[in-house]
């Protein structure tokens, strides 16, 4: 095992565990290949691990808990890299960073990571026009019985 | 670098299948089009910069708490498969 993280040969990663994103993340090419691990059945944040590195990580998150209304505007591009059908589910994942002493919370709503979770492709989507930051503070109150959080994604056509 | 002058309407091709065109020019202000492929992302420069910073804090971060979380965490099945 490597130092530390998580032991990436370990895992029994089957084929359809695994989440290609196309060009990888944002600034860093050469990580296209991750998994989705889950802390517990409940948690609204989730690990997105590389199988490209072992020592790469982070935690995902819906982007509820930093935004009500959050809206996804995926261009023909998007679209197409993700190989959207017509009855593909798409899922929201928000890169999150934890700062500090203080433990602050971030999310990274200007280029959120949306995944066919049917295809198993994602796409590092930047959000050019939007007035969304890299660095939006969790919310206060999550209620999670909200139903106004949901997040919307739009296809333009 | 390369310095190129255009006028308006006119393009700039980038390999075989970059097309950049200028599509107007209001004092200090140019809007450009662009069409390349699709595996090919365009950004604007300070928004992809603070991506690739808040994607490299967030690693980074997470990083020192991998060992720590690793023992709760098991793969993520997706329902619909």
């Amino acid at each position: 095992m490597s130092e530390g993280f998580v032991d990436i040969n370990s895992l029994e990663v089957s084929e359809k565990d695994i989440i290609n994103i196309k060009g990888g993340l944002i600034g860093m090419p050469e990580l296209k290949r991750f998994i989705l691990m889950e802390f517990d059945e409940d948690s609204p944040l989730h690990w997105l691990q590389s199988l490209d590195d072992s020592r790469i990580g982070f935690v995902v998150s819906d982007p509820s808990l930093f935004s009500d209304n959050y809206t996804v505007t995926l261009d023909k591009r998007v679209q197409e890299v993700l190989e959207i059908g017509k009855d593909d589910d798409l899922v929201v994942m928000v890169v999150v960073t934890v700062k500090g002493e203080a433990q602050e919370i971030t999310g990274n709503l200007l280029g959120p990571i949306v995944v066919n979770a049917k295809k198993r492709i994602g796409c590092q989507v930047v959000l050019e026009d939007s007035e969304y930051s890299t660095e939006v503070p969790l919310k206060k109150m999550v209620d999670t019985s909200e139903k106004a959080q949901k997040t919307m994604v739009e296809i333009m056509v | 670098m390369l310095v190129l002058t255009r006028k308006i309407n006119e393009k700039i091709v980038i390999s075989t299948d970059i097309v950049v065109t200028v599509l107007s020019i209001d004092r200090d202000q140019v809007k450009l089009g662009i069409e390349a492929p699709k595996d090919i992302s365009v950004h604007r420069e300070e928004v992809f910069e603070e991506i690739v910073r808040s994607n490299r804090e967030a690693i980074l971060d997470a990083g020192k708490r991998g060992e720590i979380l690793s023992k709760y965490l098991r793969i993520h099945r997706h329902k619909g498969n």
